[in-house]
């Protein structure tokens, strides 16, 4: 069965509205969307917002999100392309950000259509998992008083071994 | 007759800014291993030695992850950059 897929690297924010739309089909009875989203952070410690000295907390202002053009389409294409095979999924779209992104700015959208939700929900899991690991994409939070790029995450990367063993 | 290609090689990230540089170009005139070409690039100068020592490293060879022992030819694109956190 054919998949379709849509994969966009662009600065512009997306509608969610227009990206539900856009996946939704007659021969299938779920659509997964997952976005992510910049969320508030600040250092030194992770703390509750009714305890934030702001003397002592510094507080990120924007993900500056970079990309290797190119590659990194391909590589989402790909892993699309994987998830595809696996489960029974009529259409794929993978919108990711690039450039300065606010705290409470959309990065990135994973959306799903298929027959049925357990294929959908997999594939959404999947797609993130694979995103956070193959796909030539660096994060960089520009606190207010200082800037640094964003480690990965041994957490992400173990997730991946879900997927290695035989569905 | 031999034929030489350049290669170029591309920094992205932390290791761009440690760099200082987006990009590279190499002579190439036979097949050599990512960690071969490695060693070409620090050695032509402490600051590339020091930045590309100092982290975990990815490699793409035309735009496709590759380990230390895959062969670049003359003519490929090479992509150094750190572990990627994207999503």
């Amino acid at each position: 069965m054919m998949t379709l897929i849509n994969c966009r690297i662009q600065t512009e924010d997306f509608a969610l509205a227009e990206e539900y739309q856009a996946l939704v089909r007659q021969d299938c009875g779920a659509v997964v969307l997952f976005s992510g989203l910049v969320r508030d952070q600040f250092r030194p410690d992770s703390v509750s917002s009714n305890s934030i000295d702001p003397n002592n907390i510094d507080q990120l202002q924007t993900l500056e999100l970079e990309h290797y053009p190119g590659m990194t389409e391909r590589s989402i294409l790909t892993i699309a392309e994987q998830a595809a095979r696996r489960f029974d999924l009529r259409a794929v779209s993978i919108i990711h950000r690039v450039g300065i992104l606010p705290v409470g700015e959309q990065i990135v959208l994973v959306g799903i259509a298929a027959p049925h939700r357990l294929d959908a929900f997999a594939a959404c899991e999947m797609l993130m998992d694979y995103l956070k690991n193959e796909v030539p994409l660096w994060k960089k939070a520009h606190f207010r008083q200082s800037a640094e790029w964003v480690e990965a995450k041994a957490a992400d990367k173990n997730a991946l071994q879900r997927w290695e063993q035989p569905k | 007759m031999d034929q030489t290609l350049v290669t170029q090689v591309l920094f992205f990230a932390s290791l761009r800014e440690a760099m200082k540089i987006g990009s590279l170009k190499l002579t190439l005139t036979k097949p050599v291993t990512v960690q071969n070409l490695l060693m070409m690039i620090a050695g032509q100068s402490d600051r590339f030695a020091a930045a590309l020592a100092e982290r975990e490293l990815l490699v793409a060879i035309n735009e496709q992850l590759a380990g230390q022992q895959d062969t670049v030819k003359p003519g490929d694109t090479v992509a150094l950059f750190p572990p990627v956190t994207g999503g």
